[in-house]
């Protein structure tokens, strides 16, 4: 399958092979195809995009201006839609069939694959919202899924390209997968990135929400103190600032939506991590979603001033999101909430493991 | 001026009552005149040489023909006006070898223009000026090729043809209803084993007719040209959308005066998508020798929806730097996908050509050559380079 899994991604309908990829998706109810028609201009060769609701019988060239005939027109298949759940559900057949441990995150929307006693985070590069894990991801067992290849490719390089795989591969050949998997548990080390994240998750359940408070005080603390590795972390993120590494993906999905939005992480970090913000430190449990109503009255707490959050937890409803992107003013943002992976993120990228330690250890002696 | 002058201008596409209506009223003709003429050089010498004058200056001697000769002033000013749409490379084809013998030189250092010599032909041998018209025409014009199966050599035959057996020969189709409308010959040349007709259609009966006082033929009729030529093997259709059925016309044509069965199946330079993916990554290396690149154009762009992206040179320079940039800085690559490349752009000996590269039923690549300003032999000599370099 030599295709993209993109939106806006089409195939001329004479293009035969890659028409029945395309379709092939669509029959699987992974994707929806809609009909894309376009007029070539005779004059300066422009493709014109033909709406379904036009009702005139010709077109304006928008290059050149010159009025088309619209009698002889082309059709090309176009990806509309891209139904992630369709597709998440699809690696999960594929996971059962290999008979493996497997647990599946659906906050941040990746999978904890067991293979002979050690975890590996598979992940799906467009969707999976898991930061630390990505800008960690060298040297580290972790299997990243592609579904649009084209896009990703200067990830890759010749270390570390056993750690990425294709959708439409693994759909031509479900033991793809499998052998993947092996692949990376044997060439690749310990994934300490899920350790960490095990080790907030303990330290999450065994504090009080004051603890907590505490806790984030802590870290704030330590991330000024480190305020190097912060300057090393930010210029890492400016070298790769046009790139899915910079960013953060947060599902969006619903009517009049986008499927899904991806922050500027650079720009979203250095908006939280700057002075003049309120601070509110929330801990959840995995089972606790942070809704609207929390956020607004955490909001209130700070007069509506600029207030940095700090979640425990993945699971953010929509509307927050919804707002703190619509507070984003002059390239700042107003609220920033940092959530469980961002958190991690910061707290593995800064080396700031011995807090999480420290707070776990003064439980443990209690 | 003459009705048959009139008409011999209105043929050429040249507005004459417009002109004349202009020197007539405008109350700067002069003017006009000599700022059409002030783009070209070498009229003085060849306007004082034929008018046996000496004027020192190109506006004295044009005011001596706006105010003495009418009849010359507004034949200039027609000329001049059909200069404006003639193309140098059909001028200079058409010259006779006697004006290229006493001007060749002149021509070569610019101080005589290819224009001004249009004036000689027009004094001497006007029916050169519509040989010039219509090469014009086919050097300008979109055009189609056709080649004739099986191989036939019918040029003995084709140098035989006069205007009056094509006249015929149209007037047969329109009889037996192959033609439906009203035809009428244009224009007809057998000469250097190419054989050009250009035909007028009748407006279709459904065809509204806009209020018109002048050129009404002009304006309501389907203009169709075609040029056979390597000995009655290929076609071209020029101006004409229903290439069928002028293929249809040759056809008869060639069973009427040669008595030969043939089809015409139109000329297409098909690829497989590995070859156009190492001309591509050839011409990024900078291995083809006389050919830079100069443009890509490529849909599914890996970006938010996928769009279309056209990389053009705007100086004439090559584009592959500006790749190599969006690989390495912004980590995209256009021309990874070879499927998805929509048109290319190179550049042949300073003209900018553009490959248009659809992809057919059978997968292929099937590159269409389009470029209108230029000569058939350039045309056909660009293409073969072109091809010979795709194909390495």
């Amino acid at each position: 399958m030599n295709i993209q899994i993109r939106k806006g991604y089409s195939a001329n309908v004479n293009d035969t092979s890659r028409n029945s990829d395309l379709k092939g998706l669509e029959d699987e109810g992974l994707i929806s195809l809609s009909v894309k028609k376009s007029v070539i201009c005779s004059r300066c060769k422009n493709v014109i995009s033909l709406e379904d609701d036009n009702i005139e019988n010709f077109v304006t060239c928008s290059n050149c201006s010159k009025r088309q005939n619209m009698s002889k027109t082309n059709s090309e298949n176009k990806i509309s839609q891209i139904h992630y759940g369709k597709i998440i559900q699809k690696i999960d057949s594929l996971l059962s069939d290999m008979r493996v441990g497997y647990e599946y995150d659906k906050n941040s929307r990746y999978w904890k694959v067991k293979i002979d006693d050690k975890i590996i985070p598979l992940l799906i590069l467009e969707i999976s919202d898991s930061n630390y894990i990505v800008a960690n991801a060298e040297n580290q067992a972790s299997l990243f899924i592609m579904l649009d290849t084209e896009k990703h490719t200067y990830l890759i390089n010749q270390f570390n390209e056993s750690q990425f795989i294709a959708f439409t591969k693994i759909l031509e050949d479900g033991l793809l997968l499998n052998k993947a998997l092996q692949n990376v548990t044997i060439s690749f080390d310990t994934n300490h990135s899920i350790e960490l994240e095990e080790k907030f998750d303990k330290l999450r359940s065994s504090i009080t929400p004051t603890q907590f408070e505490l806790f984030c005080v802590d870290l704030l603390e330590q991330i000024k103190i480190n305020y190097s590795k912060l300057n090393t972390f930010y210029s890492y993120l400016s070298r790769f600032h046009n790139t899915i590494l910079n960013s953060k993906i947060i599902l969006m999905g619903g009517p009049s939506n986008p499927d899904f939005i991806m922050i500027n992480l650079l720009r979203y970090l250095q908006s939280g991590l700057r002075p003049e913000k309120f601070g509110e430190a929330k801990r959840y449990g995995a089972d606790t979603t942070f809704t609207f109503e929390k956020y607004s009255a955490a909001i209130m707490h700070g007069n509506a001033n600029d207030t940095l959050f700090l979640v425990s937890t993945t699971d953010i409803q929509l509307e927050v999101w919804k707002n703190i992107l619509e507070n984003d003013r002059d390239g700042k943002f107003k609220y920033v909430l940092l959530d469980k992976p961002l958190m991690l993120v910061l707290i593995k990228c800064l080396g700031l493991e011995n807090v999480i330690e420290k707070y776990l250890n003064s439980k443990n002696q209690k | 001026m003459k009705p048959e002058e009139i008409k011999f201008w209105e043929d050429l596409s040249v507005a004459v009552e417009d002109i004349r209506e202009m020197i007539g009223s405008s109350s700067r003709p002069v003017t006009k005149l000599l700022n059409r003429l002030n783009k070209y050089t070498g009229w003085l010498e060849i306007l004082n040489s034929h008018y046996d004058t000496s004027y020192n200056e190109l506006k004295s001697l044009i005011k001596h023909l706006a105010t003495y000769r009418k009849a010359e002033f507004a034949r200039l000013f027609c000329l001049v006006v059909f200069a404006s749409v003639v193309d140098r490379t059909s001028i200079n084809n058409r010259i006779p070898k006697d004006y290229m013998k006493k001007y060749g030189s002149k021509l070569e250092d610019k101080t005589v223009s290819y224009e001004s010599i249009l004036f000689l032909l027009l004094k001497n041998n006007p029916d050169i000026l519509k040989g010039i018209f219509y090469d014009s025409i086919i050097n300008r014009s979109p055009s189609r090729i056709f080649v004739c199966k099986p191989k036939i050599d019918v040029s003995e035959e084709l140098l035989k043809l006069s205007e009056s057996d094509i006249e015929a020969f149209f007037c047969k189709l329109k009889e037996n209803r192959t033609i439906k409308r009203e035809v009428k010959v244009w224009w007809f040349e057998t000469k250097d084993s190419k054989t050009k007709i250009f035909v007028r259609l009748e407006s279709r009966k459904r065809n509204t007719i806009p209020q018109v006082s002048k050129n009404l033929f002009i304006k309501t009729a389907g203009i169709k040209g075609m040029m056979l030529s390597d000995n009655g093997n290929k076609l071209d259709v020029v101006l004409s959308r229903d290439a069928k059925a002028v293929t249809k016309w040759m056809k008869l044509l060639i069973k009427e005066f040669a008595n030969k069965n043939v089809e015409f199946s139109r000329v297409v330079q098909e690829f497989e998508t590995s070859e156009i993916s190492d001309f591509l990554a050839r011409l990024r290396r900078g291995e083809v020798n006389g050919i830079t690149l100069l443009g890509v154009e490529r849909r599914n762009a890996p970006l938010v929806n996928s769009p279309t992206i056209r990389l053009e040179s705007s100086n004439m320079e090559s584009i592959t730097d500006s790749l190599k940039e969006l690989e390495d800085n912004h980590s995209m690559n256009l021309i990874s996908e070879i499927k998805d490349i929509v048109g290319i752009t190179v550049g042949v000996g300073g003209t900018t050509y553009r490959l248009s590269t659809p992809i057919n039923e059978e997968e292929k690549i099937v590159v269409s050559f389009d470029n209108r300003n230029m000569s058939e032999d350039k045309k056909d000599a660009m293409i073969n380079a072109l091809v010979k370099a795709i194909r390495k």
